[in-house]
C-alpha cells in the first residue's frame, strides 16, 4: 500500500518536529502551521508513518494514496 | 441519562492504546489543574480549547530544534558545570540548605541505572546508553504519573471503552507505560536496551500526547535515536547531558544517607537524594 500524508491545520500546534525532521517534505505556512512542501517527492511509507507517529498533536494524518481514506496509525 | 447521573463517574484508562486515544480526543478536556481553579481562574494561561492551541503555537516557536541545539551544545553544559562546581568542592549534594532540593529526574536514585547493570558501568560514558536509561526511567516513573481529562461529550474510544459526558477520565501512566501488549512480559523491568514497537516512544506516554504534550519533551529527552543516528549530530537531551556530567564528577550514592521520598506529595518523588561527588571514595 502507498501512504499519503496530510496536515490537519486545525490540530497543528506548531511543534516543528516534522519540519525539523523532514524539511524537504514539510514547512511552515505564514501562520507557522505545518504544510506539505508543494511538489515534494512522495516519501516512502516508512517515512510517512514515522513522521505521523512523531507528531505530538496528531495533526499529521496518513491516507491510503489510492482511496484517500484515512488510516489508523496507532 | 441526565448530567447529574454521570458527574461522579470516573473512567480509569490503563492501556497504552486507550491512553493515546484519549490524549488525542478533542472532547476530553484537560482537567489536571481543575483543583487549582481558585488561583487559575483569571490568569492569562488558559489550558483549554483553541485559546490553548493558539498559545502553544506561539510558545512552540521557542521550543524548536535549533533552540535545543544551542541549549544542549552551548548553554547547558556550562550551566551544569558551574552548578556542580561548589558541590564538587564540598564533596556532595543534599546537605544543609540544599537538603530539600527536589530532583524529579532522579526518580531512580543516582547511579541506579548503572548499579542495576554493573556489567554496563562502562556504558555510563556512552551518551546513547545514558539517553536510553533516561528514557527508560521516564517510562517507569513519569514526572506526572496521571493525566486527567473531563468529557465534554460522550466519547467512545477505539477499544470500545465508553466515556459518558461529564465523566472524569484518569489516565494511569504507571500502568499505561507498563502495558505488556507493547512492552512485553518484562514490562516492569528497567531495561535501557529494550526496543519498543514501531510508533511507540521508548518513554511511552511519559510526556503525554496530543494538544497538551510536554512542550519540553525534546529539550529534556532529546531526539529518539535510530539505526542511522550520527552521535556527533544527535541531540541527547539535557537530562542525559546532566547525568553524564554527574558521572564525570564521580557521582555515587551517599552510603550513610539513603534517599527519602517527598512526604509532601502523593506523587512518587524523591524529596531528598544525597549523593557524593569527587574522587573521595572511588
Amino acid at each position: 500500500m502507498t501512504y499519503r500524508l496530510s496536515v490537519d491545520g486545525e490540530v497543528c500546534i506548531s511543534s516543528g518536529k516534522c519540519v525539523a525532521d523532514a524539511p524537504s517534505l514539510l514547512r511552515f505556512d505564514d501562520d507557522e502551521i505545518a504544510e506539505l512542501v508543494p511538489g515534494a517527492p512522495q516519501p516512502d511509507d516508512a517515512t510517512v508513518l514515522d513522521l505521523a507517529r512523531a507528531c505530538p498533536s496528531g495533526a499529521l494524518l496518513v491516507h491510503d494514496a489510492e482511496s484517500g481514506e484515512e488510516i489508523d496509525i496507532f | 441519562m441526565s448530567a447529574g447521573d454521570t458527574v461522579d463517574t470516573v473512567v480509569t484508562l490503563t492501556t497504552f492504546a486507550d491512553a493515546k486515544d484519549a490524549y488525542r480526543s478533542r472532547d476530553l478536556r484537560q482537567a489536571l489543574y481543575d483543583a487549582g481553579e481558585v488561583v487559575m481562574a483569571d490568569v492569562l494561561v488558559n489550558p483549554h480549547g483553541t485559546e490553548h492551541r493558539d498559545r502553544r503555537r506561539v510558545e512552540n516557536r521557542m521550543f524548536r530544534r535549533e533552540v535545543f541545539e544551542r541549549y544542549e551544545r552551548e548553554l547547558f553544559p556550562r550551566v551544569t558545570r558551574e552548578t556542580l562546581a561548589p558541590y564538587q568542592r564540598s564533596g556532595g549534594v543534599g546537605r544543609g540548605a540544599h537538603q530539600r532540593h527536589r530532583d524529579r529526574a532522579c526518580d531512580r536514585p543516582p547511579a541506579g541505572p548503572v548499579a542495576a547493570h554493573p556489567q554496563r558501568a562502562a556504558d555510563a560514558a556512552d551518551p546513547l546508553f545514558v539517553q536510553r536509561a533516561v528514557h527508560e526511567t521516564v517510562r517507569l516513573n513519569p514526572s506526572s504519573p496521571t493525566g486527567v481529562r473531563r468529557a465534554l461529550a460522550p466519547v467512545t474510544l477505539r477499544s470500545g471503552v465508553e466515556i459518558p459526558a461529564g465523566a472524569t477520565v484518569v489516565i494511569d501512566l504507571m500502568a499505561v507505560n507498563r502495558d505488556r501488549e507493547l512492552f512485553g512480559p518484562a514490562a516492569d523491568r528497567f531495561d535501557p536496551d529494550r526496543v519498543p514497537p514501531p510508533g511507540v516512544a521508548p518513554f511511552g506516554l511519559g510526556f503525554a500526547a496530543g494538544m497538551h504534550v510536554c512542550i519540553g519533551q525534546d529539550l529534556a529527552a532529546g531526539v529518539v535515536a535510530g539505526p542511522g543516528t550520527d552521535p556527533h549530530r544527535h541531540l541527547f537531551g539535557l537530562v542525559a547531558g546532566a547525568v553524564m556530567q554527574m558521572f564525570a564528577a564521580g557521582v555515587r550514592r551517599d552510603p550513610d544517607r539513603p534517599p527519602e521520598r517527598d512526604a509532601a506529595t502523593a506523587r512518587p518523588y524523591w524529596g531528598n537524594c544525597p549523593v557524593l561527588l569527587g574522587e573521595g571514595a572511588r
